[in-house]
């Protein structure tokens, strides 16, 4: 009966897939000023940052420039890197918040703004039929996404799109992996349910995406 | 289990993030429980979206950051770094600045008891005014020799001579 679904092993990329001690060598020597080994590091680790950043900003051009100007960040404060802790979750913290950073201004900016996408969504043009039957599946992955509050949404981008296990998620988010795990089923929780709705199907009984998950975020 | 409990360990499992004795408690809970079967159902529907939608996608081909990242950490290097305490400099002779300022202003303001009063003369000098700028200096001074011997409020002694015993009464 409990069939599990499977997770795609071609693409099980671990923040660790590179040997630590590998990494925190080419750190060592990056720290020395040997900018071929901080290459090396950035060749290692580019094209999984760039992919989750696009993850959440969607475009491909903003993607690899804000990689570039994580990498800029991590060099500026390589001398801050505890060498006894994994190079890629520090990374990939430093990745994460400055996207999410970028995206929050964005949104600063784009509150006064009349078209948003947010009203668009609302508000579909009545003559058009509607306009989700002609998105594909990624997009409408997205839109119900975009639905979710960031905290929960940042959680189940790394973990159902991108394969981080629930560990590293922690060490990106700096938080414990039991507020991972929580925020994790609130999450599925809130997907199935604004999925459901845009699509009709039935929803669990008794299920709305409750606040009360909040009191316990920071367990 | 109770079902809440087994709501949140449901968006869990869905996800091979239990345990596997987690796993067991929860699927005996699932045999008992019709109500938490359709959930279970629902939620393998979600996470299956969610998993078609990352295998259908077309991975996008990036380009590497490091041809352009490495010109501008050369550049950088290049530059003239600012010193680490370049901003605490600055900040103390601001610093040192207002309190020179604080010093100044507090020694050069007038105790407010011995203030002169504008036109008036204090202790015997005139202290001029825009308003007399048309006034000699002289007539000025004089007319202040005036005021310090004879004051406005002195009367005549005329009642003084009256009042005087020795002074001869005539009828």
């Amino acid at each position: 009966m409990m069939t599990m679904l499977e997770h795609d092993a071609q693409t099980d990329e671990s923040l660790h897939e590179s040997s630590g001690s590998s990494d925190a060598r080419l750190v060592e020597a990056a720290r020395r000023g040997d900018q071929a080994a901080y290459g090396e590091l950035v060749q290692r680790y580019e094209h999984r940052l760039a992919r989750v950043i696009h993850r959440f900003v969607h475009d491909m051009d903003l993607a690899e420039d804000l990689a570039q100007e994580t990498f800029l960040k991590v060099y500026e404060r390589l001398e801050q890197f505890d060498s006894s802790r994994r190079f890629g979750p520090w990374l990939f913290r430093i990745g994460v918040n400055l996207t999410l950073d970028f995206l929050r201004r964005k949104k600063r900016r784009g509150r006064w703004s009349l078209f948003t996408d947010r009203y668009k969504d609302k508000a579909p043009d009545p003559a058009v039929a509607d306009p989700r039957k002609a998105l594909d599946l990624q997009q409408e992955v997205q839109k119900v996404l975009q639905m979710i509050p960031e905290k929960y949404r940042v959680v189940l981008a790394l973990r159902d799109l991108e394969n981080f296990s629930t560990s590293e998620i922690a060490a990106v988010l700096q938080r414990k992996e039991a507020t991972i795990r929580w925020r994790l089923a609130e999450a599925r929780h809130r997907f199935q349910y604004y999925w459901g709705k845009r699509h009709g199907t039935t929803m669990p009984e008794n299920f709305t995406p409750s606040e009360s998950a909040e009191s316990n975020d920071e367990v | 289990m109770k079902c809440k409990t087994a709501k949140h360990q449901m968006a869990l499992a869905v996800g091979e993030d239990l345990s596997p004795a987690e796993i067991q408690e929860l699927q005996r809970h699932l045999q008992d429980c019709s109500n938490c079967q359709q959930t279970w159902e629902q939620h393998q529907r979600g996470f299956a979206v969610l998993q078609r939608s990352r295998t259908n996608e077309t991975r996008p081909k990036y380009d590497s950051v490091w041809p352009t990242l490495s010109q501008r950490l050369c550049e950088r290097d290049a530059a003239p770094q600012r010193g680490e305490f370049n901003g605490w400099i600055a900040a103390l002779a601001v610093m040192a600045g207002c309190v020179v300022l604080f010093v100044f202003s507090i020694e050069d303001s007038p105790s407010l008891d011995v203030r002169p009063q504008r036109g008036v003369s204090s202790g015997g000098t005139m202290v001029t005014s825009p308003s007399n700028s048309g006034q000699s200096v002289k007539s000025m001074l004089r007319r202040d020799e005036v005021r310090t011997t004879q004051p406005y409020n002195a009367a005549p002694n005329v009642d003084g001579a009256l009042r005087d015993p020795n002074f001869p009464v005539t009828e």
